[in-house]
């Protein structure tokens, strides 16, 4: 069997690399690999698969936080955050460039975008940091780093993707995504602080003076995002609401604010609705590709052979992540990390059980390795956005977000060392 | 040449229009939730078929905007062979990745349809309390499978009349960004 393996492995990577789709190389190595060795109606089976598959319960979370995001999208957001977080920081070394890691934290809360927290955020502060003569690469960098916390805080697009691959809890994810999140934020924070310490020219000598009354008023720019957060995250933990039901009341409350803000036109949710209908059908297809070659897999016995395989090469656990790390970064050069994460899952995956690793866990390092790929040049979503917005040269921008892809890389170390960090708050709360 | 390209274009308004009603249906489903957390919550009134209904929109939101989705380009691949080629080798091989998805895809349609006739025939119902006739849901991701397929054909037949192949996609930056 272990040719079916290599003839799985072979078939992935050349049709992957021949520029068929990507869901459609993921389905074309199942059915071919299922004609090759087993004699099956493929037709059939893939069928019940894709109808199975495509109604899972849990899947139904996926369009729901994707229309939130883009309900959102025309939403003043942007500026609530910036007027309501800025005269908090001002004092601190850096000003208002903690705007970017905190307005990326908060909106992560409401998004499951790290593209969509980029650009939300990103649209207010880039502008406001460039005109009050804060150092560009630091305003650049900050936001690119940032902007990946929206994938870590949960409502999370990768870790429904992920859950619904690996058959894990969404909302056990979406627990245990809140503690790496905060502490990357709080990495990127310290950060700054130190850079605007070691070079005070990073921001500007002089700052705005804010009373207690003013900082007090910015709050009410915070509240109604408050208020979604709330209903959206407070009613998945506290189990007044399934994951699924948080997300519908994070629509209508996306709706509500939009509405509010007079920014909601029946013109603005087509297009909120069609945004949405492309990225669930884009996300759609490859999901069903990887679940059909995930069975495909299954069926062949590969699973179970790759960890013998795997036990057989007395790797330690460290190391198989390490080399898992290494293919994730070289991937992330080629390819945005929600594919790299999906055609890799069905043959990763089982080899990180036997190594012994959190199903929840590993869900997260995956999170971190998609965040990086997002600051990587060619093909970082982030970098294309704020290449978008400043008109920089990718360069230039990946340059300026480095700092922080190496504190991401010192959290996968940290979590990789004390794997605890991440499990402890599921557990807990199952608890 | 008019009649391909004005095929082409009577499939592209079928994708939209497929598009068009998987939106409905994405609103639908929200609204359907929504109603669910409200009535069960505050009123103690669940709804039977909120939880069933909702996945069968679900899965026509995931398929059916999908051949619309391939005409603004957005489903993924991996480029940098095809970026990398001369043009007209590109081409070839856009021709034969195309070709390739115009098979699957059509394994996919036909066995959807077998399957959506297989469940009318023996009258197979769901699980749940409602007990649906299951061949109406599968019908309707089968035609979602379909108009993927007429997608990826009008997408070959754009490309071996030299024609562009997908459109600019026209979201503004980071809007609908999966990641």
């Amino acid at each position: 069997m272990m040719l079916a393996s290599v003839f799985v492995l072979v078939v992935m990577l050349v049709l992957l690399c021949s520029s068929l789709w990507i869901g459609f190389a993921l389905l074309g190595t199942g059915l071919m690999s299922l004609e090759w060795f087993r004699d099956v109606p493929i037709q059939r089976i893939l069928a019940q698969d894709v109808w199975s598959r495509l109604n899972a319960d849990e899947l139904v979370t996926l369009p729901l936080f994707v229309l939130m995001g883009d309900i959102l999208f025309f939403s003043k957001l942007s500026e609530s955050l910036f007027r309501g977080i800025a005269p908090w920081v001002q004092r601190l070394p850096g000003g208002l460039l903690h705007v970017n890691v905190i307005g990326c934290t908060i909106f992560a809360a409401v998004s499951g975008s790290s593209a969509a927290t980029t650009a939300t955020v990103g649209r207010m502060t880039l502008r406001e940091l460039l005109k009050r003569g804060y150092d560009k690469d630091m305003a650049m960098g900050s936001l690119a780093g940032a902007g990946t916390i929206g994938l870590m805080i949960p409502p999370s697009i990768p870790m429904i993707v992920y859950g619904v691959l690996a058959d894990v809890s969404i909302l056990d994810l979406f627990i245990a995504g809140v503690v790496p999140g905060l502490i990357i934020a709080a990495m990127f924070i310290g950060w700054i602080i130190c850079q605007a310490l070691w070079q005070p020219s990073v921001q500007p000598r002089e700052k705005e003076v804010y009373t207690w009354a003013q900082k007090i008023e910015s709050l009410k720019d915070l509240l109604p995002v408050g208020l979604l957060i709330l209903s959206v995250i407070g009613s998945m933990y506290s189990g007044l609401a399934s994951v699924t039901e948080a997300a519908a009341v994070g629509v209508a409350g996306a709706l509500g604010i939009s509405l509010a803000q007079g920014l909601m036109s029946w013109k603005n949710m087509g297009r909120a609705l069609l945004s949405t209908v492309r990225t669930c059908s884009m996300i759609g297809l490859i999901l069903l590709g990887a679940l059909f070659l995930a069975k495909v897999m299954t069926m062949l016995a590969i699973p179970g052979e790759t960890g013998a395989w795997v036990k057989s090469l007395n790797l330690s656990p460290y190391m198989l992540i390490f080399t898992l790390l290494v293919v994730y970064l070289i991937l992330g050069t080629a390819l945005d990390g929600l594919s790299a994460m999906v055609m890799t899952l069905p043959v990763v995956f089982p080899l990180v059980l036997a190594s012994g690793f959190d199903p929840v866990w590993f869900g997260i390092f995956l999170i971190i390795t998609i965040e990086l790929s997002n600051v990587s040049p060619p093909v970082g979503f982030n970098l294309f956005i704020i290449q978008q917005m400043t008109g920089e040269s990718q360069t230039r921008v990946a340059k300026s977000s480095l700092p922080y892809c190496i504190l991401m890389l010192v959290l996968i170390v940290v979590m990789t060392v004390w794997p605890g960090l991440i499990t402890w708050l599921p557990q807990l709360l199952k608890a | 040449m008019k009649f391909l390209r004005q095929s082409c274009e009577w499939i592209d308004r079928f994708n939209f229009l497929g598009a068009c009603v998987a939106a409905a249906a994405c609103a639908l489903l929200s609204v359907i939730l929504l109603v669910e957390v409200l009535g069960a919550s505050v009123l103690a009134w669940s709804q039977p078929w909120a939880v069933e209904y909702a996945s069968y929109l679900c899965a026509f939101v995931l398929l059916s905007g999908s051949g619309y989705a391939l005409r603004h380009g957005a489903h993924i691949r991996v480029a940098v062979v095809l970026a990398h080629l001369p043009t007209r080798l590109a081409r070839a091989l856009d021709v034969l990745c195309t070709l390739c998805a115009l098979y699957i895809s059509g394994l996919l349609t036909v066995g959807l349809i077998e399957q959506a006739w297989r469940s009318h025939v023996r009258l197979t119902v769901s699980y749940f309390v409602m007990q649906t006739p299951m061949w109406i849901p599968q019908a309707m991701v089968a035609l979602g499978a379909f108009m993927l397929w007429l997608a990826l054909l009008a997408r070959l037949v754009r490309l071996i009349i030299h024609d562009a192949p997908d459109l600019a996609d026209d979201r503004e930056v980071g809007q609908g960004a999966a990641e």
